[in-house]
């Protein structure tokens, strides 16, 4: 056992280093310079780039308008996330020993899905639809390898994707395709309410109306009339304008430390039985017991950052419309958070109580030795809270019919209370007759 | 140090060997780590090298090699010389990727061209994109050109049948087990009549296999 403490110190020293720091990239990202966030983020590169350093790189390069960049790194972390299907033994033994931060990210469901988001996006931009479009297709495989792998499968993030399908489809004349993924944004919206307080948007119904209409399936566009109203009809020489509003940053994931205690009593010893034990003493109070060690451990946390900005109101001309919520990613990220929780405490208990019993036979031995092995335990005790920090909190969607030609938008930013708390002007966005004009707009308050 | 390494038990002494040894060995480990484990080799052009499972350049060369192969050994070409008694002219216009992959329908077309080219039987005119920096030269020509070397307008081969096509996936996947089916259909249509006189389709199915855990 005593063997195992060099190792422990070696990996503490690894798990110590660090590549880029987070307040760093979201300084320039907050002044209007993210392509000084994508420099800095490119100096700070780690010797093996990971998931979420590729993350944040796509995200910072798709604002700094390097979309082929944004692209490559969003797909190294998607191809990193499909290799990271085949466990590493030794890494998932390593870190039950030392730490969660030793076991390959391998990226939430919700952070997989978002980055076709973005990766659709920037094809947009590049005036690529029909890669777009394979961003859809593989979005679309990806929740059905989902709901497959998991007969509980939260639908989280999955709607919206859906959503972005049927719209990116929709808009290169994919009429089929497009009606598929509103259906199944439909679905997957009500799946996932519940918990991620997102209602399916009344768009969705109307474009349901819409392509049955058009493709002539009678009896579905009797039934999707008479649930969601008439079919709208398009004014000639207009065009649609399609904006998203992300609002804030996602959650942060923090550290926190927690204390359980050993009792002389416990039978330590049988790691597996006296673990769920330990957990159901979390927060626990004891007046009169004989303790016989208080195990520390840091866990991951995560706390709601709702930003200032609550909701969008955008203006055009005499036209107005507010925005819709269309993910709610901090909700996401809570929810999948605390379902992960319960296996992380047990993990990371039991690698508390593995370094507590090492430190307890090393101390036995002698007392030098003891103290080494608890700090070798304190310094590799460190949560995992590796994520996709640069994301937003909320996602908004504005759709909008629009005379052809060049528009100014008017941007009012709302707060909680719906009052309009900040404002921006995006001069010259183009409608073209019949198209369909996608955008995304970010605020960081 | 030697006080330590001078203890009672021989277990301890052992222990403690150990743990000198293992922060000797930090740097050496660290650097051993951070080393750059990159290797280039040249291979050949035509050489199989399958890595992620997605389409590649193999894929891109098989598929237009055996998809034209076909197309040229069938009767419309006869038909045509009958006719016309002249080689077709066809010119390879749009391929739609309806796949879930970013293919480069450049390369594929690429070597759709290449195919009836090399293959002597018919004559490829430039598509529709090649076109216009070709007439923007010629344009030029005109003006800035020696006269003797001028090229002339309206001089340009007429395609007689277009190539038109999509490359489609469908995609199974259970645990680590994935089968990408790709299948490829390609239309020669006349270009005067609309009609389509010949279509061709090449399947390839892959199959990639990931464990559940390695050491």
């Amino acid at each position: 056992m005593i063997k195992t403490l060099p190792l422990l110190l070696i990996i503490s020293l690894m798990i110590g280093c660090g590549g880029y720091k987070f307040q760093e990239v979201i300084e320039p990202l907050e002044i209007g310079k993210p392509e000084a966030a994508y420099t800095y983020l490119q100096k700070h590169a780690q010797k093996k780039h990971d998931i979420p350093y590729q993350f944040e790189l796509g995200l910072v390069a798709h604002y700094a308008n390097l979309f082929p960049e944004s692209n490559a790194a969003l797909d190294v972390a998607g191809d990193i996330a499909e290799d990271r299907y085949t466990k590493s033994v030794l890494k998932e033994v390593g870190s039950l020993g030392t730490s969660d931060k030793l076991r390959p990210y391998s990226a939430t469901r919700y952070e997989r899905l978002l980055s076709h988001y973005y990766r659709a996006l920037n094809y947009v931009y590049l005036n690529q639809l029909d890669g777009a479009l394979v961003e859809c297709r593989r979005a679309t495989n990806l929740i059905n390898y989902f709901k497959g792998e998991d007969e509980d499968y939260n639908f989280f993030g999955a709607a919206f994707l859906a959503h972005l399908s049927g719209m990116l489809f929709e808009a290169t004349g994919e009429w089929n395709d497009a009606l598929i993924s509103y259906k199944q944004a439909a679905e997957y919206y009500q799946n996932a309410e519940e918990k991620t307080g997102v209602e399916m948007p009344d768009d969705i119904g109307s474009a349901l109306v819409r392509l049955t209409h058009k493709l002539g399936f009678t009896d579905e566009f009797e039934r999707y009339r008479v649930q969601y109203g008439e079919p709208i009809e398009q004014r000639e020489n207009t065009g649609e304008l399609i904006l998203f509003y992300e609002s804030g940053y996602v959650s942060q994931k923090g550290e926190e430390a927690l204390m359980f205690p050993i009792l002389k009593t416990d039978k330590v010893e049988e790691a597996e039985k006296f673990v769920p034990t330990l957990m159901g003493r979390e927060g626990a109070v004891y007046e009169e017991v004989e303790l016989e060690y208080l195990l520390r451990i840091a866990m991951p946390t995560i706390r709601s950052n709702r930003p200032r900005f609550a909701g969008l109101r955008v203006a055009v001309g005499e036209d107005q419309k507010i925005g819709v919520l269309v993910e709610d990613v901090e909700n996401i990220a809570i929810e999948t958070f605390d379902a992960q929780r319960p296996v992380i405490l047990l993990r990371t208990l039991l690698r508390a109580l593995g370094k507590y019993l090492l430190y307890r036979e090393a101390n036995k031995q002698h007392k030098a030795l003891g103290v080494l092995a608890n700090l070798a335990g304190v310094v590799t005790e460190q949560a995992d809270t590796r994520s996709w920090q640069t994301l937003p909190n909320k996602i908004f969607m504005v759709r909008m019919l629009l005379p052809t030609g060049a528009h100014t938008l008017n941007l009012s930013f709302l707060g909680a209370n719906g009052q309009v708390s900040g404002s921006h002007s995006v001069p010259d966005i183009k409608i073209y007759p019949n198209q369909i004009t996608f955008l995304n707009y970010r605020t960081y308050e | 140090m030697d006080q330590i390494l001078t203890c009672r038990s021989v277990q301890y002494r052992l222990s403690s060997c150990a743990l000198l040894i293992g922060i000797m060995a930090i740097p050496i480990i660290i650097s051993i780590g951070c080393s750059s484990s990159k290797q280039v080799t040249r291979v050949d052009a035509a050489t199989t090298i399958d890595l992620s499972g997605r389409w590649n350049d193999t894929d891109s060369r098989m598929v237009a090699d055996e998809i034209i192969g076909d197309c040229l050994s069938h009767a419309w070409i006869i038909n045509h010389m009958s006719d016309a008694s002249a080689k077709p002219v066809v010119i390879v216009g749009g391929i739609r990727n309806k796949s879930m992959e970013h293919i480069a329908v450049g390369t594929f077309i690429a070597d759709i061209e290449r195919a009836f080219i090399n293959s002597g039987k018919v004559r490829t005119v430039s598509s529709a994109s090649e076109r216009g920096e070709i007439r923007e030269e010629r344009a030029e020509q005109g003006e800035f050109a020696a006269i003797e070397t001028i090229k002339r307008m309206g001089r340009e081969l007429g395609a007689d049948y277009m190539m038109t096509g999509e490359i489609n996936t469908i995609e199974d996947r259970e645990g680590g087990d994935q089968v990408v089916f790709y299948q490829t259909d390609l239309t020669l249509t006349n270009i005067e009549t609309n009609e389509k006189i010949w279509i061709g389709q090449k399947k390839i199915k892959k199959f990639i296999g990931r464990k559940k855990y390695k050491m």
